[in-house]
């Protein structure tokens, strides 16, 4: 019996290189570190080749790493993934299934695998939405039919921990709305979530905490609150009659202002009531003051170095910090 | 036992291996309607004309072997070339078991070290082969259970490579890995499943294929003299059959789990036969390399089958003057049990050690 612990996921320091005799080595993680809280849905982002695929096979024993140290439920993985494998359920990326068989003998012949009861079988398909197509053969269902049967195995279990790379992928507004109710069913019933999503409106609904990696490394990480605000740069939207003898005042007043077509950005405000207070004193009158608060995409871009740029077409595995622009 | 339950409803749940044993089931069916066709149930008369052919033929040789002894005793000088007399050991003839005609021909002398007794033998000529193409269950038996064990275990090959190749490469391998995370476990697991699958729907098969030579025999050829030794012996080939069939899917499963894919152990397959066994074959005839077919697995699957391959070495002989004996040459059944059973185990070792030390990408 696994013991009730805080840190259902802990990673220090992992790393993992792929060797290959024609292409060299290819650091894939480099020094890893990751705390997932007990009751969470943690998101796990990065962009493509940033890492978190590789990061989830170590976790689950596919991959092997060079070094580091990683526990699930309070125990040292891999060397005790036999013990808490039946408290964790994951996909690990797209669904992959044997196209022959139907959803329902799939799911069985896992089930049976593991030692799980029959009737979890139809429960689970009941909970994905896939009872009327269960029947039926993989190979004739779409992406998202596949994505329901992958986390319907890995619900199986009734997992403590659920690890689930892009759920979402293929699912239809309907189905990603499902999905999030489902997550947010499972964590009030006690299983935490790791979930990786490249959606990251998604992931700011409904994440607790958040890790950001980049190249292998973790760069923000902490309560999506906080990520957020950490990088929130005190930036106001800010419309007046005259913008241009509007910003001129600001910026004599200490501001570092921007000038649009139709408004005006301050940086670093600390209290906009000041600005209100220096233009009304000019006798300007503000018709608009809205902070612009940073979300998880901005976020992201910024704090992985992917930020679109006019021209440059990002190679995958590429961050700014590849292009000289330094990824924080 | 769970794990073993899961993939025992795996292994027949997969289309190809049903796929596979109704194809083998087809084929088998179509050789036995063959031989059911081909095959009549002799006449009083059949067997009488046969007996008088037969006689007849032993009469020629008894003959042949008296003049093959006269002109051992004393050779006569070499005929000059055109000459159809020969007497020199081992020159052309008429050839043992040649058509008895009006005029017994030129004899020939055996070749070193085999005597005319040998040679000419009477007691080799059995009646059966003058009867019309009657299947003879006694004496056919055997050969039938060959056949069985061929096709047997090319179907044990492509199941066995597929019921993991197919696993890897549809990525339910990966799966399995994260609902059990050991490696070795699920892999031996998986192989045992199969090998216990294959045996015991390989002995039904095979029990059905002998009952149906039995009764093709029956109705319509003839059983023959069946002893409690004949069919002890009839047990033990379908064993060997068995047990070849179980190495190949081994050898299959071993090779497309090395490759992760069905297409692995299908292409070494397709490239041993190639490359080793026409390709090398040719190139060592070439080169004279003495006992060339100890070089080949067929020559093992060969012994492993008939309990003993024989070969003839014509190698020492092919720049001799005067008398010269080929090597005569065996591989026995146990020396088959140990060459494919070493190359067996060696890629099932080697297939396991990669399991544990592979990533699962």
């Amino acid at each position: 019996m696994v013991s009730r612990v805080d840190a259902v996921l802990e990673i220090n320091g992992l790393r993992k290189t792929y060797r290959s005799a024609f292409k060299g080595p290819h650091r894939a993680v480099d020094g890893l570190d990751m705390r997932v809280e007990q009751g969470q849905i943690h998101g796990f982002l990065g962009p493509n080749g940033s890492g978190k695929t590789t990061t989830l096979r170590t976790l689950l024993g596919l991959v092997r790493p060079n070094s580091g140290r990683m526990t699930l439920l309070g125990r040292e993985v891999p060397s005790a993934l036999p013990e808490v494998a039946g408290h964790i359920g994951a996909i690990v990326e797209a669904p992959r299934f044997f196209g022959n068989f139907s959803g329902r003998r799939t799911l069985r012949i896992l089930a049976r695998a593991g030692g799980v009861r029959r009737a979890r079988v139809e429960e689970v398909l009941e909970l994905v939405g896939l009872r009327d197509r269960a029947g039926d053969r993989v190979k004739t269902y779409s992406l998202g039919m596949k994505q329901r049967l992958a986390v319907a195995s890995a619900l199986l279990k009734a997992p403590r921990l659920l690890i689930l790379d892009e759920p979402a992928n293929g699912l239809d507004p309907a189905g990603i709305r499902e999905m999030r109710d489902l997550m947010r069913g499972l964590v009030e019933h006690g299983t935490t979530v790791v979930l990786s999503s490249h959606i990251l409106g998604e992931v700011q609904q409904i994440c607790d905490s958040v890790t950001i990696i980049s190249r292998g490394r973790r760069v923000a990480h902490g309560a999506v609150d906080s990520v957020l605000r950490a990088q929130d740069k005190g930036e106001f939207l800010i419309r007046v009659a005259d913008h241009e003898r509007a910003a001129q005042t600001l910026r004599h007043a200490g501001f570092q202002i921007t000038t649009e077509r139709d408004h005006l950005m301050a940086r670093g405000v600390a209290d906009p009531a000041i600005i209100t207070e220096t233009l009304a004193a000019h006798k300007m009158w503000i018709s608009e003051l809205t902070p612009q608060r940073p979300d998880l995409e901005s976020v992201f871009l910024q704090l992985t170095g992917t930020v679109p740029e006019p021209g440059v077409t990002r190679q995958v595995g590429e961050s700014a910090a590849a292009f000289g622009h330094g990824a924080k | 036992m769970r794990l073993f339950a899961a993939e025992w409803s795996r292994l027949f749940a997969r289309r190809f291996t049903r796929m596979m044993f109704l194809i083998v089931i087809l084929l088998l069916a179509l050789i036995g309607g063959g031989i059911a066709y081909s095959s009549h149930v002799p006449t009083d008369a059949a067997r009488a004309k046969a007996k008088v052919e037969a006689d007849r033929q032993r009469a020629f040789l008894t003959q042949q072997r008296a003049r093959c002894e006269e002109a051992v005793r004393n050779p006569r000088p070499t005929p000059s070339p055109g000459s159809t007399a020969g007497t020199e050991p081992g020159t052309p003839g008429t050839e043992p078991g040649g058509p008895p005609g009006g005029e017994l021909g030129p004899v020939s002398t055996p070749p070193p070290g085999v005597t005319c007794a040998e040679y000419f033998n009477p007691a080799e000529i059995d009646d059966a082969s003058f009867l019309p193409s009657t299947f003879g269950f006694a004496r056919e038996a055997h050969d039938l259970v060959l056949v069985f064990g061929g096709i047997f275990a090319m179907l044990a090959f492509a199941v066995g490579a597929s019921f993991v190749g197919a696993e890897w490469s549809s990525g339910s391998m990966m799966n399995l890995l994260i609902w059990r995370p050991r490696r070795i476990l699920v892999l031996l697991t998986k192989l045992f499943t199969l090998l216990f699958g294959l045996a015991v729907t390989g002995a039904l098969l095979a029990a059905a294929w002998v009952a149906a030579a039995y009764g093709i025999a029956r109705y319509r050829g003839e059983v023959g003299r069946v002893t409690q030794g004949s069919l002890t012996s009839l047990g033990l080939d379908t064993a060997r059959a068995l047990g070849l069939a179980l190495a190949a899917a081994a050898i299959g499963f071993a090779l497309a789990s090395l490759g992760r894919h069905t297409a692995m152990a299908m292409g070494v397959a397709v490239g041993y036969l190639l490359v080793i066994e026409v390709g090398l074959n040719i190139v060592l005839r070439l080169t004279e390399v003495p006992k060339v077919e100890r070089w080949f697995l067929s020559s093992y699957v060969q012994a492993w089958l008939d309990k003993k391959a024989q070969f003839v070495d014509f190698t020492p002989c092919r720049y001799a003057e005067g008398d010269c004996a080929p090597v005569e040459w065996s591989i026995s059944m146990d020396d088959s049990a140990v060459i494919l059973g070493v190359a067996t185990l060696a890629l099932v070792a080697v297939s396991v050690i990669a399991m544990r030390r592979r990533d699962v990408a």
